[in-house]
């Protein structure tokens, strides 16, 4: 099976496969214009192609929003 | 009763003939499964896949889709309604030229020649055809090849592949290219 694991460790936080193809790595996709595309060996530039070309396979990963909390500065005790 | 949808009109420059020119075939003892049709019913649905070929029981080094190259605009796939009043099918036929008559197409279309098995083909407007089921093959009807008699002819090849089949398919989902580790 191919997954988002099998995509290089540099793409798997900025893209994931929306589910998992049979066999593979290496497919075909003749009705988009891609006459050969290795998974384990994707590049962001395929990637970006393939969801230009509207493969309904691959998304971007969202990024999830940071949360971020603002507490008053801690009482040390001390006075001057 | 079978559900019959509005039909839409072809979208506007959506309808080049011919096809592209890289076909795909697979003996069907290596196909686990074919993929599933849609369930679903809107317009076009009932003839396209939502699943993958299955190839996970092949041995290794097989259950994979192998290309082909196919001389460009020589080359189309047809359907003819075959059958009785009130008991018709299809009859689907792949026609594929390759360009060459050396030892490696000469080898391709032997092989080929009596064995079960599937064929990809995609047109023009990048639909890819499906010939040939895992329990309803494909067989290679007619080969002829030439070397041609002077400059003005051709080289080539000239295959017809047909299936049999109660409804066609399109094939939506990755032709898988790699063989079984």
């Amino acid at each position: 099976m191919t997954t988002t694991e099998t995509l290089p460790a540099n793409l798997r936080g900025k893209y994931e496969l929306t589910e998992p193809l049979k066999g593979g790595p290496v497919y075909a996709f003749p009705a988009i214009g891609i006459a050969k595309i290795d998974f384990s060996k994707l590049t962001e530039r395929q990637a970006n192609r393939l969801i230009a070309k509207k493969w309904p396979g691959i998304r971007r990963v969202e990024k999830q929003p940071v949360k971020r909390t603002i507490s008053a500065p801690e009482d040390t005790g001390t006075q001057q | 009763m079978c559900d019959i949808n509005a039909l839409t009109a072809v979208p506007c420059g959506d309808n080049t003939p011919g096809t592209k020119q890289t076909g795909y075939t697979v003996p069907v003892s290596e196909i686990t499964a074919d993929p599933d049709y849609a369930s679903t019913t809107a317009e076009g649905d009932y003839v396209l896949t939502d699943s993958d070929f299955d190839f996970t029981d092949a041995a290794s080094g097989a259950g994979y889709w192998r290309s082909f190259p196919m001389l460009i605009n020589k080359n189309s796939y047809a359907i003819s309604a075959v059958g009785g009043i009130g008991s018709k099918g299809w009859k689907e036929t792949f026609t594929f030229v390759l360009a060459g008559m050396n030892e490696q197409q000469l080898e391709f279309a032997t092989r080929s020649l009596n064995i079960p098995s599937a064929w990809l083909c995609t047109d023009k407007v990048g639909k890819v055809h499906v010939i040939g089921r895992k329990d309803d093959p494909a067989y290679i009807e007619t080969v002829e090849g030439s070397t041609g008699d002077g400059p003005e002819s051709e080289r080539i090849i000239t295959v017809t592949v047909s299936a049999y089949t109660s409804r066609p398919m399109i094939y939506l989902g990755a032709i898988d290219t790699t063989p079984n580790a």
